[in-house]
């Protein structure tokens, strides 16, 4: 058996006096995609937080790869090889596409000019076209500011940005959350074929979404989070809608051995 | 497809509104304030006006492009004039005296910027800068003014390439805006061309997003309050070099032209975007409605009066084409099964 | 509130009172019986003030007082006014030296309870400013008299246009800004005076001189290039007058043939002077303000029942 790609083991997360997270085990395999379902405050997103760096478990055991491992910040989740794309984005509105996606990447002219930081930005935007391209990925200008695509396509120029990131380390690990809020059907169908098609190379994806049209689509496997703990952990094939649904509002009691 | 459509337009008039502005300006007041304005002289007269408030307009800028406002340009200023004038009347060489004026800047830059790392409010850290180095500069000086640095005219009240007769020497580019060119050229080289500048703008911008790459976003914080630093103390050796003499005290008044300068070329103060360009021409406005105003005699408080409402004019209208921008271009943009043309 | 203007006053206060500090401080101690008088400027907080202080403690001292500090009003008149009335009713003062930190009418009823005590007082300003309509019992007025001074530039000015034969000359008028203490009267002499002694010379153009040394240079080069004729300048402060030296002299001229006047008389000016670049500066002259306050209160406190006196800050041409 192959090692996971990411494990989480008993994860715990105390507020005070809330249960945040109550013994959650969570697995994801290399190449495999997972969504991670729940109703609001089910913990979801917190979960996604933990396995990001951004919250550190009240207790619990993080492996990446067969390494146990401790987050003290995203920083080292991303040393590790995890890539989140956050609400948020965080895109520099101002700067164009090719721009953003090469973000910390960016391409130097040759020659003395840029050995002191000249940029080649001729060279930038086909890399950029090129990366986009190969993710299947659709970006209308990539020469425009950012601030002037609609929301589907900036949407898609941080998955694209996180997605060239994760591809380039061995078996890196991408963490999506809610990544088609507010996206129309077209772009739906972008992360889809998106999330399929880092699957088939390799990379860990999990999705932390309300779609469920989606999750079907895309994931390989569901977990379901109610209050914190884990009620379901099942292949998508294995089961259907009204099922999903009957864990995620808590109708069905929680599976045997979460 | 109609080649002007009014998204073109509205970006046409970001971009270029402020430099319309400036060419409407002044072939306004060469007809109305004929002759005296339409002249060589009296454009070379404002290029030399506007010098000044240029320098320290792009100081304000470089702050408020990576995302801070830096308040102690003043002091900042203040200081590198008098380090200046104390090296020179002790008798130090010119060059050694402008570069001791410029580290100076540097490091108040550098702490500032270091100071605002550990999460307090950079306004109130500048503050806080801006009265150390007044007191410093009072201390250093007695209170007093220093005078007789004649010897910084190169890059004062000189001009060259005169082209008058008769003597006039008006004429010609003024020494300062030398110094404001060589400014801008490099900074926009740095911030359009350069890989440091793109992360520079997005530190701005964004910071969340260098981050999120792994690029240091602290440190191009830091770089925003060095290189504000820097050119703050050159705007203090400028000024000293054109009034032959240094003071101790801070002029505030820099703050708010500066500041009306970057705000009237459309710049967001809340950083992240920005052309240096545009603010030399913000800083052209304002010295040519001065100049025009002052040639036709009118009551000093209308040119105050003027640039506060074209301030006023500018953050409303950049406001309102941002959003008409942002409107227009996302509902142009649409993700089609097939690839739009690039 | 501490009004504009008073930016030169003070500068020429620290220089004097870092002198007379120093002048005075190793002269003759004060006599074991020395009578206490205190010193309550607007704010302590300022260093000319300070400065003011030291050097009034000097000379006091050399003269047989005793000058301590009253609290710090830091330009709050109520907390001024309740410190002096502690002074007077403790006993502790047999008078005081006052600068108002806000309006001298709150100082008019602090200014009746020390007469009745026998206590005097050197106050700024006229009686006019603290409510009263003439000279008072005790109590000595010092102001800055703007309108003399004004006519004095303005006599100068007309001289110098005279001398360089330009009677039908044109002039730069450099305002001061609005709410500068002492503009109307000072700028109003001034024209009164240039009129009268040189009534052909004619102002061509008014530029407001506000900010710093480089704006205000800046705004007189702009006049100048403006009305290349006008070989007149007056300004109000050295900074004024001092930019109008730089803005000739960048605009290649020389200013030894210009008339130049100007108003303060801090070091630089006064150099400028002497190196025959401004005709002529208006000096106020505070070492001997400061000399004659001191002997004011003492005279005073010798005869606290005689009607004190209207004084003004003595004033000089330098040219």
């Amino acid at each position: 058996m192959t090692t996971a790609a990411l494990n989480l083991e008993s994860i715990d997360l105390h507020y005070g006096y809330v249960k945040a997270l109550d013994g959650v085990n969570f697995k994801v395999m290399p190449g495999e995609s997972v969504a991670l379902l729940g109703d609001n405050g089910a913990g979801k997103s917190t979960l996604l937080k933990v396995m990001s760096g951004a919250h550190r478990p009240t207790s619990g055991k993080i492996t990446v790869h067969g390494d146990h491992l401790e987050f003290h910040s995203p920083r080292d989740s991303a040393a590790a090889g995890i890539e989140m794309v956050y609400q948020d984005l965080a895109l520099v509105d101002a700067q164009d596409s090719a721009t953003n996606l090469l973000l910390g990447r960016e391409i130097l002219r040759r020659g003395p000019l840029g050995w002191i930081g000249f940029i080649d930005r001729k060279k930038m935007v086909q890399e950029a076209d090129a990366e986009t391209d190969r993710l299947g990925v659709k970006i209308a200008n990539l020469t425009r500011p950012v601030e002037m695509l609609s929301g589907g396509q900036r949407q898609g120029v941080a998955l694209a940005r996180a997605a060239v990131r994760v591809t380039g380390k061995a078996n890196g690990i991408l963490l999506l959350d809610e990544p088609t809020a507010a996206l129309g059907y077209e772009q739906k169908v972008m992360v889809e074929k998106l999330i399929q098609r880092l699957s088939s190379e390799g990379i860990a994806v999990v999705l932390v979404t309300h779609d469920l049209p989606l999750a079907f689509n895309a994931a390989h496997r569901m977990v379901v989070l109610n209050r914190g703990r884990k009620v379901c952990d099942v292949k998508t094939s294995d089961t259907t809608y009204e099922q999903i649904v009957g864990y995620i509002t808590g109708a069905l009691p929680a599976q045997v051995g979460m | 497809m109609k080649k002007l459509d009014s998204l073109s337009l509205l970006v046409f008039v970001r971009n270029w509104g402020i430099t319309v502005l400036l060419v409407l300006l002044l072939a306004l007041f060469s007809i109305w304030a004929a002759p005296v304005f339409g002249t060589l002289d009296n454009f070379s007269l404002i290029l030399g006006n506007a010098s000044i408030g240029a320098i320290f307009a792009a100081a304000i800028a470089m702050g408020v492009f990576s995302g801070a406002l830096d308040l102690s340009v003043p002091g900042t200023a203040a200081i590198a004039g008098i380090t200046a004038g104390l090296m020179i009347n002790a008798g130090q060489p010119v060059p050694i005296a402008i570069a001791a004026a410029l580290i100076v800047g540097i490091v108040i830059g550098a702490f500032n910027g270091l100071v605002s790392l550990t999460g307090l409010n950079p306004l109130v850290v500048t503050i806080g800068t801006l009265s150390i180095t007044s007191g410093v500069a009072a201390i250093l000086t007695g209170g007093m003014p220093l005078y007789g640095l004649e010897v910084l005219a190169f890059m004062g009240t000189d001009t060259y390439f005169k082209i008058g007769t008769d003597g006039e020497v008006f004429a010609g580019i003024p020494a300062t805006f030398f110094v404001v060119l060589i400014v801008y050229v490099l900074g926009t080289i740095f911030l359009t061309k350069t890989r440091g500048g793109v992360r520079f703008l997005a530190a701005g911008g964004n910071a969340e997003a260098l981050r999120r790459v792994g690029v240091n976003a602290n440190l191009y914080r830091v770089l925003g309050f060095v290189l504000s630093g820097l050119l703050a103390a050159l705007g203090g050796l400028v000024t000293a070099a054109y009034t032959s003499g240094a003071s101790p005290a801070a002029a505030t008044g820099v703050l708010f032209d500066g500041l009306t300068a970057v705000a009237l070329s459309g710049i967001s103060l809340a950083g992240g975007r920005g052309s240096l360009p545009k603010v030399l021409v913000g800083a052209l406005v304002i010295a040519t409605i001065a100049s025009g105003l002052l040639i036709l005699n009118i009551e000093p408080f209308w040119t105050v009066a003027i640039t506060g409402v074209m301030l006023i004019a500018a953050l409303a209208g950049e406001h309102a084409i941002g959003k008409a921008v942002a409107k227009k271009a996302v509902t142009k943009s649409t993700v089609s099964a097939h690839k739009e043309s690039k | 509130m501490f009004a504009k203007g008073t930016k030169r006053v003070l500068t020429g206060i620290a220089s004097v009172g870092l002198i007379a500090a120093t002048s005075f401080t190793s002269a003759a101690p004060a006599s074991a019986a020395g009578d206490t008088v205190a010193f309550s400027p607007m704010s302590f907080q300022i260093p000319a003030l300070a400065g003011m202080f030291e050097g009034f403690k000097g000379y006091g001292g050399s003269q047989g007082l005793n000058v301590i500090q009253a609290p710090d009003a830091n330009f709050d008149p109520t907390k001024q006014k309740q410190d002096l009335e502690s002074l007077i009713t403790n006993g502790t003062i047999k008078g005081w030296w006052s600068l108002a930190a806000g309006d001298p009418q709150v100082l008019k009823s602090t200014l009746q309870k020390a007469q009745e005590k026998g206590i005097v007082a050197v106050v700024n300003g006229v009686p006019k400013d603290y409510g009263f309509s003439g000279m008072q019992p005790g109590i000595t007025f010092a102001r800055i008299n703007y309108e003399y001074e004004g006519k004095q530039m303005g006599l100068e000015m007309a001289r110098c246009m005279n001398s360089l034969k330009q009677s039908s000359g044109t002039v730069i008028f450099g305002a001061n800004p609005a709410g500068t203490a002492g503009k109307a009267e000072m700028e109003g002499e001034f024209k009164a005076a240039l009129a009268k002694y040189a009534p052909k010379v004619k102002i061509v153009r008014s530029v407001l001189l506000t900010g710093d040394r480089a704006k205000q240079q800046t705004a007189v080069r702009s006049a100048i290039q403006a009305s290349p004729k006008a070989i007149g300048i007056v300004a109000f402060t050295d900074e004024g007058a001092l930019g109008a030296v730089s803005a000739v002299k960048a605009a290649g001229k020389k200013p030894a043939n210009y008339c130049i006047v100007g108003a303060g008389g801090g070091d630089e000016a006064i150099a400028a002077v002497k190196a025959n670049n401004i005709h002529a500066v208006a000096k106020l002259n505070f070492e001997a303000d400061l000399k004659q306050t001191v002997d004011t209160l003492i005279a005073m406190i010798k005869n606290p029942k005689a009607n004190g006196k209207q004084l003004s800050v003595p004033l000089t041409i330098v040219k």
